[in-house]
């Protein structure tokens, strides 16, 4: 057994090490700590309090931030790489047991990533010469973040051993950190309310609570720290042994079907259910030739019409579940803030679908490798890639829709004096500055998927967040603290710089892409 | 088959990084005829097919087709090519109908002529029992079929078809074959890469051979079995093999060896190529009291000459 999983392990420690996201991802994090402790000193020399502990809590938030997006990517790829490339039916018939596999391809992983948090130890501990903070606190937290990592992974690995594809795992993982976190208090709230009993859910999420990471780094951030904190890393291990346990329990019986040699990715479940086409398909408009591309894309990888009324129906009923709690619980739903609801569940909603379309527009040709094939056509690359955008916009429609109502609601209580503010130079600046990070950002998430098999998403908001941090240092450093409309002003260039930077890179990208299928 | 030229390809060079994988090729090919690419594995052969087909710019030469160079004018070009990869690259949730359907109006056909066309190329590939059919539930063969009918939606006048039959089962080989015959006879060019040399030998017209990124030989396929094949050499079939005649044709003038094949009743005799009348070779036949059944120049097949004219082993 510990053949198969020295091989296992070695080859994913040869992969990462071949990789140049893994050195890139390091010296983003070192970067952004060393940034951090130069901005700390700054506020020393200004006559701030307690700086030390101000950096040690920015990068301990980081390490969160990249334990939840990076990490959490990172980990869900550890079985469904393999069953997505078609590789671990090859593992199976070595007669690697499915426990030399999960430890094989998890531990490296898990390696990998404590290393990452390791490496910041020397940096971090520059803290405690800036005061406010011991080292017995940041032993305390990194013991906290490390504990949380081996149940994110695990969890995550479950989740991996479970499902085929990566994007499945993350959105399942996120969903039920989300409920643990959130759903939990909410529904013990509801039920609690409705049938006057919370079913035990109000323990389970004070459960939750005292055993989170973040209950354990507010203590440890706490000026007052003296004492170890053994409660939160302790049980986030051992729910991460069991979740590891109950991954190796089902792994013959979700991946008993691997291996067969066909078109990897494919599962014989799929295979036959796809010899008849959905009926979903049938009776679709024939594409017309100016926007053939954009018919594709619509139909076939946004989900078409279809998908556009199942997400309207979900925000109503996501909006019709909050309507009806607020009513329960006794409290008065105004007007206004119907109106707020639906203009905030439809801005999110288009938002998150754009966001996600973005990250798919391209992914998908490149990994049928299809993209070169349709660059054949007549249509310029500038024009695909339009016509694509086209259906990933018109995916947004029901968000708009649902915020376009809710303004309606409120259009009567509307006077043009309202838009007066947005008149002002310094707000048109502002909407200036808002629309250069929008078209950053997608641009961005275009960008990366053009190279990611997955990640491109959460790596441009971590990406985006270290930027705008080090934007404010590099204007502050500058001195141009003082100036609002200065700093707008400069940083909208240089985003629009970076977008005219990224357009080109993408092309480049899109015609090198083409030539390589 | 017209003699005109559809395309020229003259000293094409390519380099990726500092590995040279096309150096200086130059070879045509001939409107409404099918002529073979052929080579060993990285002899250059993708990488001209990808030129071919606009994919890649032509670093260095000159590649001109139907009287336009595809470096300036590759737009124009595009609309008279079909491409197929030596992948299947293909929309795998849609129908065959939606996917043919998809590409003809990306080629930007009009409704009536698509449904026209679609018919017409289903028809031809044998798969109008399956228009409706989802292309992930294909078979591999299926697939080949349908990714053929894509390069063909827009009516092109050159098919550029990178290891089209790899892959595919024999019965799906060879009613690939047919296929492209029948496409040759409706006045397409096709330009075919393949490993496949049997196949190949009685397919094409002409054929190009490709090694370590230059070409060994350019021209027809005869030409090529006859270039390849020493000159005096005569296959002589029996009815059964006799001593006699095997002495009459040792004693001949210009004699330079001979071998028996007894399981196929064969003599392969060679003379000097100044003493090639094969006309003595049959006197010595029917004068010793053989019964012939066939007698021909011993032509070298493709494999043979393909064999000679690569080096053995792996391109560093």
């Amino acid at each position: 057994m510990t053949t198969g999983i020295t091989a296992l392990f070695v080859r994913s420690l040869r992969e990462e090490h071949r990789k140049p996201a893994t050195y890139m991802v390091r010296f983003v994090v070192i970067t952004l700590i060393l940034v951090l402790l130069m901005s700390a000193r700054n506020q020393y020399r200004w006559g701030g309090g307690a700086p030390g502990l101000a950096v040690f809590q920015s990068v301990t938030m980081l390490n969160l931030l990249f334990i939840g997006l990076i990490g959490l990517g990172y980990f869900a790829t550890a079985i469904t790489e393999e069953k997505e490339d078609g590789t671990l039916g090859l593992l199976r018939m070595t007669n690697m047991s499915p426990l030399s596999i999960l430890l094989g391809k998890s531990t490296s992983r898990l390696i990998a990533f404590l290393i990452l948090l390791a490496t910041q130890l020397p940096f971090v501990s520059l803290a405690v010469a800036l005061g406010g903070v011991s080292l017995k606190q940041i032993f305390s937290c990194y013991a906290i973040l490390g504990a949380f990592t081996f149940l994110l992974g695990n969890l995550a690995l479950l989740f991996s051993v479970i499902f085929r594809r990566t994007s499945t795992v993350v959105s399942v993982t996120v969903g039920i950190l989300l409920f643990l976190i959130f759903g939990v208090r909410i529904f013990a709230a509801f039920f609690d309310e409705l049938i006057g009993t919370d079913l035990g859910l109000r323990t389970l999420g004070q459960g939750i609570s005292a055993i989170s990471p973040a209950t354990g780094l507010a203590l440890v951030f706490d000026l007052q720290f003296d004492k170890a904190v053994f409660l939160q890393p302790l049980s986030n291990v051992a729910i991460g042994i069991v979740l590891f346990l109950i991954s190796w329990a089902v792994f013959d019986v979700f991946n008993q079907g691997e291996g067969r040699g066909a078109t990897p990715g494919a599962s014989r479940k799929k295979a036959i259910r796809s010899t008849t086409p959905p009926k979903a398909f049938g009776g679709l408009p024939r594409p017309s030739p100016s926007y053939a591309v954009t018919w594709r894309e619509f139909y076939f990888q946004c989900g078409g019409v279809k998908r556009l009324w199942m997400s309207l129906l979900f925000m109503l009923i996501i909006i019709g579940a909050i309507a009806g709690i607020t009513s329960v619980i006794g409290a008065r739903f105004t007007l206004e803030a119907s109106s707020g609801l639906f203009i905030l569940i439809g801005l999110s909603a288009a938002g998150l679908r754009w966001i996600f379309e973005l990250g798919n527009v391209f992914k998908y040709e490149r990994l049928l490798q299809t993209w070169s094939t349709l660059t054949l056509t007549p249509k310029s690359i500038q024009r695909i890639a339009l016509e694509k955008l086209l259906a990933s916009a018109v995916a947004t429609l029901p968000g708009l829709l649902v915020a376009g109502f809710g303004f309606l609601l409120i259009m009567e209580h509307f006077r043009l004096e309202y838009l007066e503010p947005f008149m002002e130079a310094e707000t048109i600046l502002l909407v200036v500055y808002g629309v250069a990070w929008f078209l950053f950002v997608s641009l961005t998430i275009v960008y990366l998927s053009l190279w990611l098999r997955w990640g491109a998403i959460p790596i441009t908001f971590v990406g985006s967040f270290i930027l705008q941090i080090f934007m404010t240092i590099v204007m502050a450093l500058l001195g141009m603290g003082g100036s609002f409309e200065g700093v707008i002003v400069l940083w909208s260039f240089a985003l629009i710089s970076a977008c005219v930077v990224l357009y080109n890179l993408i092309g480049r990208r899109l015609v090198s892409l083409a030539q390589l299928e | 088959m017209s003699d005109s030229l559809c395309c020229q390809v003259q000293q094409l060079s390519h380099l990726y990084k500092t590995h040279l994988a096309v150096n200086q090729v130059t070879f045509d090919i001939t409107s409404q005829s099918i002529h073979g690419f052929v080579g060993p594995n990285g002899a250059g052969k993708t990488t001209t097919l990808k030129v071919l087909a606009t994919l890649v710019k032509p670093q260095a030469g000159k590649v001109t087709m139907f009287g336009m160079d595809i470096a300036t004018q590759f737009k124009s070009v595009r609309r008279r090519i079909g491409y197929m990869q030596d992948h299947f690259s293909m929309y795998r949730k849609m129908t065959v109908f939606e996917y043919l359907d998809f590409f003809g109006a990306a080629y930007g056909l009009s409704q009536s002529e698509r449904d026209k066309t679609i018919t017409d190329i289903l028809a031809l590939t044998d798969m109008s029992g399956r228009r409706d059919d989802l292309i992930t539930g294909l078979s591999r063969g299926m697939q080949q079929r349908v990714s053929l009918a894509r390069a063909l939606v827009h009516d092109p006048d050159l098919l550029l078809l990178d290891e089209p039959a790899s892959g595919l089962d024999p019965r799906a080989r060879i009613e690939l074959m047919e296929i492209l015959q029948e496409l040759r006879n409706l006045g397409k060019t096709i330009f075919i890469s393949s490993h496949i040399l049997s196949e190949l030998s009685t397919l094409c017209d002409y054929v190009t051979i490709l090694d370590r990124g230059e070409v060994k030989y350019s021209g027809t396929m005869g030409g090529l079995v006859k270039d390849q094949s020493p000159e005096g050499a005569y296959r002589i079939e029996l009815e059964a093999l006799i001593p006699e005649v095997e002495a009459a044709l040792k004693a001949l003038p210009g004699f330079v060896s001979l071998e028996a094949e007894p399981k196929t009743n064969v003599y392969r005799v060679r003379l000097e190529s100044t003493h090639g009348n094969p006309e003595c070779l049959l006197d010595a036949v029917f004068k010793n009291g053989g019964q012939l059944i066939s007698f021909r120049e011993d032509l070298k097949q493709l494999s043979e000459a393909f064999m000679d004219l690569t080096q053995p082993g792996v391109r560093s």
